[in-house]
């Protein structure tokens, strides 16, 4: 019944980024693009991408290199 | 939850159950809060900020003290706290534009005030403030927690609901908020704002981001708020940004206006009917009444200009100025906070339709009655109002007097009144002709205690001062 009570509902969080302005609308475009499959967060660079490979650990690199 | 009604079996607020940290009772006058172990860690962490002391010192922030005490149901509260009582609760839809703008104007200052403490709101309605007279005081500690790097403003979408919406529609609408808030206890959302706010005259005060974007993306973004929030978060969303979002809505609040200048009752404040002898008649007539004890509860129905609300508030702890004009209550409002006057709280009231119980079960958020009885009714040039335009029985009106179980000062403009004919003109010829004072006199000796009885404006307007049957 009420949405507010720890639950902002997806779109105004990102509205509400957007509508901060400047920086805000960088975060909230990012955060789309996550959403929506395109492109890759900051976010991938908490993962280390070596888990995914083949074991050879130090030879990937960060995701944000890559982008 | 009913003041001043007696004892009565203590229980929780029938609107304090949305969040399941913090609840709130009645014990007789005092109000006390429950908090849980969150919402007590929160709260040692809220009360040692500057902002907090700050707030309740400027009267912005409800006062409160940690005590012992019992809760309704027994519940093993981690935190009592007992709050500074407000004599009235009121509400959005009863508010004028003024107040409910102020409104928002302080929950955004608290919330900014907060985030440069590492506090932050989780929510942002209207609910969570009460006018003390004529100044807003934020009420809900409960609303406050320790801010999470990265996470957004999670007030933002019901302070867009609640407030934001409801003052666009009046300011770029000449809509009235009260209908709409009255009508959902949640407020307006993002695509019912973007339908009624068509058009581009406006598009550069606030209507892209808050109502065109935020209607889409809520569209286009329905459900999985939390990962959402992980995705701006891992984006890069911090203080500065929150921050920007505060600061840029309180900015579009504060220059937000209505523009009405003119409305049926506006320029009633200039009372021409009335010789200067005979308002000043009506003037003594009432404090006469009102000098007679101190009251806890006042209601001046049809109040206009407040004039003897103020007479009222000599001698009362709260007096509700009521009118169904909005414009004529947001100007008292503002006259009332300019000058610092306390003890008034003007509210929009049409009494042909007051306010009912909205929310849960009706009870949520109660009806006027359930949440003031007054000690004195004021009911000065309203009756024939109720009576002819909107065709309540005078009866049915002096019935609803009775059930207050108050003292009354009821003016009642006789069929020779030039009001009296100008309503009736407006009327089929002969569907008020039962409007006499002869028949009026009758149904208020059936129902009251006649004190006093004077005439006004050569006998064309008669003063009752009533008393309840015992």
């Amino acid at each position: 019944m009420n949405s507010a009570y720890l639950d902002p509902a997806s779109g105004s969080a990102i509205i509400g980024a957007v509508a901060a302005g400047g920086a805000g609308i960088a975060v909230a475009g990012r955060a789309v693009l996550s959403k929506l499959g395109f492109g890759k967060s900051k976010s991938s660079k908490e993962t280390p991408i070596y888990e995914e490979t083949d074991g050879s650990e130090g030879v990937g690199e960060s995701d944000e290199i890559a982008q | 939850m009913t003041p001043g009604s007696g004892p009565e079996a203590v229980s929780y607020d029938s609107g304090s159950f949305r969040d399941p940290n913090s609840r709130v009772w009645r014990d007789g006058s005092r109000v006390l809060r429950g908090l849980n172990e969150a919402a007590s860690a929160d709260f040692a962490v809220l009360s040692a900020t500057r902002f907090y002391r700050g707030a309740c010192k400027a009267g912005d922030l409800v006062t409160s003290e940690a005590v012992e005490a019992t809760s309704p149901d027994g519940s093993g509260w981690a935190l009592v706290l007992e709050h500074d009582p407000v004599e009235v609760i009121t509400y959005a839809h009863e508010w004028s534009f003024s107040m409910l703008r102020d409104a928002a104007s302080l929950t955004l200052k608290l919330v900014r005030a907060a985030i440069d403490e590492d506090m932050t709101s989780k929510d942002a309605t209207p609910y969570n403030v009460q006018f003390v007279g004529a100044k807003p005081t934020f009420i809900d500690l409960g609303s406050f927690e320790s801010y999470r790097a990265g996470e957004p403003w999670w007030g933002y979408r019901q302070f867009c609901q609640m407030f934001l919406y409801p003052l666009m529609f009046t300011a770029y609408k000449d809509l009235p908020h009260q209908p709409w808030m009255r009508g959902a206890v949640d407020g307006i959302t993002p695509e019912q704002a973007r339908r009624v706010l068509q058009g581009r005259r406006h598009a550069s005060k606030g209507l892209i981001p808050h109502v065109w974007l935020h209607a889409k993306a809520d569209r286009r973004f329905s459900g999985g708020s939390a990962r959402t929030v992980k995705e701006l978060k891992r984006a890069g969303y911090n203080k500065k940004i929150y921050v920007g979002l505060v600061d840029r809505l309180r900015k579009l609040v504060d220059d937000l206006s209505w523009n009405r200048s003119d409305s049926a009752w506006a320029d009633y404040s200039q009372r021409s009917h009335y010789t200067p002898n005979e308002l000043g008649s009506k003037a003594d007539f009432v404090r006469g009444v009102v000098e007679r004890r101190h009251r806890r509860h006042v209601w001046d129905i049809g109040a206009n200009d407040g004039m003897f609300s103020r007479i009222a508030a000599e001698q009362a702890d709260v007096v509700l100025a009521m009118d169904a004009d909005a414009l004529v209550v947001d100007r008292l409002y503002r006259a009332l906070r300019d000058d610092g006057t306390q003890g008034i709280t003007p509210l929009v009231v049409n009494f042909a339709d007051p306010t009912p119980g909205i929310g849960w079960r009706g009870v949520e958020r109660p009806a006027l009655t359930e949440r003031s009885r007054p000690e004195l009714v004021l009911a000065l040039a309203v009756v024939h109002h109720l009576a002819l335009t909107h065709n309540v029985p005078t009866a049915a009106i002096l019935d609803f007097l009775v059930d207050l179980d108050s003292e009354v000062v009821l003016e009642v403009p006789t069929e020779s009144d030039w009001m009296v004919q100008e309503l009736k003109s407006h009327k089929r010829a002969g569907t008020h002709d039962a409007y006499t004072l002869a028949a009026i006199e009758t149904q208020i000796d059936e129902r009251f205690d006649v004190r006093q009885r004077s005439e006004l404006k050569g006998g064309t307007r008669v003063l009752f001062d009533l008393a309840p049957r015992a």
